[in-house]
């Protein structure tokens, strides 16, 4: 959710003033050299022809295919019919375009430009070494083409998908713009910012192997190969989960399913509530990058909570309604609209693991325009005891029913407590 | 032949002796049987003698007829037998031959004189509200957290709140209803009926679940009271009922009794079909009652949990074909 919202800043917001320092004679060279290569990438609302967001791109071939970011054209990928796809080069003319090829799990997209001719930049990579220079482009909104330089600082660790980290200030408005080293390769893509000069970029080998799709792309195909790409995707980054059991760490007496997943982050949280009659232990795991489909949907985003409530003041009846109040508290589903997902769907019964017992309740909802693909939801408290309780949220978004469920069982299999 | 006035309930109004026929029976003044009762005709019924019986008696034209009692097969003439019964309007009349004896005297012990108890529907209730807001206020404060008492308080004054409206709005709509039964007693019963409903739908509110709304935690503040409360009106009901049933039938009083509960799941249904159709991104409130908490032993296993888990596809592809 907090990507989603600087990757949105990229698209929609106006743009920023640039660089803090003047520019350096490299940067002028640069730019000069590039610039006339830069596109910005329009997604229009067909009937009012109003600018619904707005990116960068760059032609990477004689024939017009250009490169920008896939969340820069998603509304055209999945509402064809409301929506249409242009580009507007530097003296303002525009041109009609169409999607040829897409990379959801990546973030990268390649358009096809009629009537364009412009200045091809280089889509040939280069391996990067930690520390060198980069110049980042792009064509933020009413402000020209414009050259931010950087420095690249190495892989995103500890995420879903690659990502290059470039200390620079991209500014909204540049998603899908090219990022070169100084020798004239291409480095990568602009995808994403989180502010203060911390910058994301797609790299350069997912553009190239777009460059060069089989054929051309009806819109029909494009929601196929998406959907294709994001259960191929969440089968495979899922696949090692189900081979062993879930790592797990302790939260009191429990142990719960901790750090199983490569994007996962957790931190706790303790505190003594109501002058001593209950305290509990907050333990929350939130992937760091989730992939986006479109404006309401994204996929690949794994979320587990748990909260360890203690009490020796309170009778079983004034636990367990504390208990009841806490579990209130985990209704969210997430975010969707009634175009894309259903309403959840939900069971709950009583579950005994070995001496362990636990009220589990279950709930999916599936996406209507990604067939296969489903959200799920568990939730979860422990009654074993009338002085403790874990209760347990997780959440999966964007996986196939199969492994909704095992997701589900992993979970709950991986939830213990010593001494039982 | 002894004519007896009644009340529906069966309550004796009074004993008069006919002994000189004809006898008109009616509203006005003029009647030699005046009854006052709106639903009686000024000239409703006459009596005659007829050979063989106590007599004869003849609907003069009424406007609500004269029926049967308890049968209520509408009768425009009839022979009077010993113990026939008949109803006009909301008074029924029992003829009885002057001839049949009456059964011995009791001997009264020194000192056990008894008042008559009357039936008072309205103290009743009123005393069933106290008795539920008592054990209400008991289960609240033993069963929730005693954090600060100006939070309790708050708390117990919008709960009396709103169920007061909650049972006034109910009485109000039933009033109508009972119109139609023209019997006092069921207008309370219905009432009561009402309440314990209220307690079982109180928590619908928070529920997006069928079968979670009946196990909503919620109750369990309230269960302790609920469940007395119910255990003693339903002892009430069975006391009245067998009453009544010597003057009515017992399967026309469950019948009207079973009105108000049949309507309040025929709600409670269609609220749950309202909501089903409705968006949402929420979750249903996971919740249990706490004698489900309590009394569960054997939970299922995980196994058997993750088939029903999978029986949500189905579902969900019933969805997404709509």
């Amino acid at each position: 959710m907090f990507r989603r919202i600087f990757l949105l800043l990229l698209v929609l917001c106006p743009p920023f003033a640039a660089a803090d320092e003047p520019a350096s004679p490299l940067s002028q060279s640069m730019f000069e050299k590039y610039s006339p290569g830069i596109l910005q990438v329009r997604v229009l609302e067909r009937r009012s022809s109003t600018k619904s967001s707005i990116g960068s791109g760059f032609l990477v071939s004689e024939d017009g295919r250009v490169v920008t970011n896939y969340h820069v054209i998603s509304k055209v990928v999945f509402d064809i019919d409301k929506y249409r796809l242009d580009v507007v080069d530097r003296e303002g003319n525009s041109y009609a375009a169409s999607v040829r090829g897409l990379d959801v799990v990546h973030d990268v997209a390649v358009i096809q430009v009629l009537g364009f001719k412009g200045t091809v930049l280089p889509s040939q990579c280069k391996e990067l070494a930690q520390g060198e220079h980069l110049f980042s482009f792009g064509n933020p909104h009413d402000l020209g083409t414009t050259v931010v330089e950087g420095i690249y600082n190495g892989n995103v660790e500890y995420s879903l998908f690659d990502r290059l980290h470039f200390t620079g200030s991209i500014n909204p408005g540049m998603s899908g713009g090219p990022v070169f080293t100084s020798d004239g390769r291409l480095a990568g893509v602009n995808v994403a910012t989180s502010g203060e000069q911390i910058s994301f970029l797609v790299p350069c080998k997912y553009a190239s192997a777009l460059i060069e799709p089989p054929g051309g792309q009806s819109p029909g195909d494009l929601v196929q190969m998406t959907t294709a790409q994001l259960t191929e995707y969440q089968d495979s980054a899922l696949k090692p989960l189900f081979q062993a059991p879930l790592r797990t760490s302790s939260l009191g007496e429990y142990s719960v399913p901790s750090h199983f997943f490569p994007s996962l982050k957790c931190w706790s949280k303790s505190e003594d509530i109501t002058q001593g009659k209950y305290s509990y232990l907050n333990h929350q795991c939130t992937g760091e990058h989730e992939i986006y489909v479109d404006e309401d949907v994204s996929a690949g985003s794994i979320y587990a909570y748990y909260t360890l409530v203690n009490s020796s003041q309170l009778n079983e009846f004034q636990f367990a309604d504390l208990v009841e109040g806490m579990l209130q508290r985990f209704t969210s589903g997430g975010d969707g609209s009634s175009d894309f997902v259903t309403n959840y769907r939900c069971t709950s019964d009583f579950v005994r693991r070995d001496k362990l017992m636990l009220r589990v309740q279950t709930c999916i909802r599936a996406h209507k325009r990604l067939a296969g693909l489903y959200d799920t939801v568990v939730v979860f408290d422990s009654f074993d005891s009338s002085q403790s309780s874990l209760l347990g949220y997780f959440a999966a978004m964007g996986v196939s029913f199969k492994n909704a469920e095992q997701l589900g069982r992993a979970i709950i299999g991986g939830v213990s407590r010593r001494g039982v | 032949m002894i004519v007896e006035v009644r009340d529906l309930e069966g309550h004796l109004r009074e004993r008069r002796r006919v002994a000189v026929f004809p006898v008109s029976v009616g509203r006005g003044y003029s009647n030699d049987i005046i009854l006052d009762d709106p639903y009686v005709c000024p000239s409703h019924l006459r009596i005659e003698p007829r050979e063989g019986m106590l007599g004869g008696a003849v609907d003069v034209g009424s406007v609500n007829g004269v029926y049967s009692w308890p049968d209520e097969v509408k009768l425009p003439h009839f022979d009077i037998r010993s113990n026939s019964r008949v109803r006009i309007g909301d008074t029924v009349l029992v003829f009885i031959d002057e001839n049949e004896s009456v059964g011995p005297t009791i001997l009264r012990a020194r000192g056990t004189v008894r008042r008559e108890r009357r039936e008072h529907p309205f103290l009743t209730f009123l005393a069933s509200c106290l008795f539920l807001l008592t054990s209400g206020i008991f289960t609240f404060t033993t069963t929730h957290l005693t954090d600060d008492g100006g939070g309790i308080a708050h708390t117990l004054i919008v709960y009396t709140v709103v169920l007061g409206a909650m049972t006034l709005l109910w009485s109000a709509l039933w009033s109508v209803v009972t119109k139609l039964l023209r019997h006092r007693f069921f207008f309370w019963a219905h009432l009561n009926i009402a309440i314990c409903f209220m307690f079982a739908s109180y928590p619908l509110s928070f529920a997006q679940d069928w079968v979670q709304f009946v196990t909503n935690a919620s109750i369990t503040s309230m269960m302790f009271a609920g469940i007395a409360y119910c255990v003693w009106f339903t002892g009430l009901m069975f006391y009245h009922l067998r009453r009544l049933s010597r003057t009515r039938g017992t399967w026309t009083l469950l019948k009207r009794a079973a009105v108000l509960p049949v309507l309040t799941i025929a709600v409670l249904a269609s609220v749950r079909f309202y909501q089903q159709d409705t968006f949402s991104t929420e979750l249903p409130i996971i919740s249990e009652t706490q004698p489900q908490r309590l009394l569960t032993r054997n939970g299922t296993s995980v196994d058997a949990y993750f088939e029903k888990v999978r029986s949500l596809e189905a579902r969900l592809k019933e969805d997404l074909s709509k």
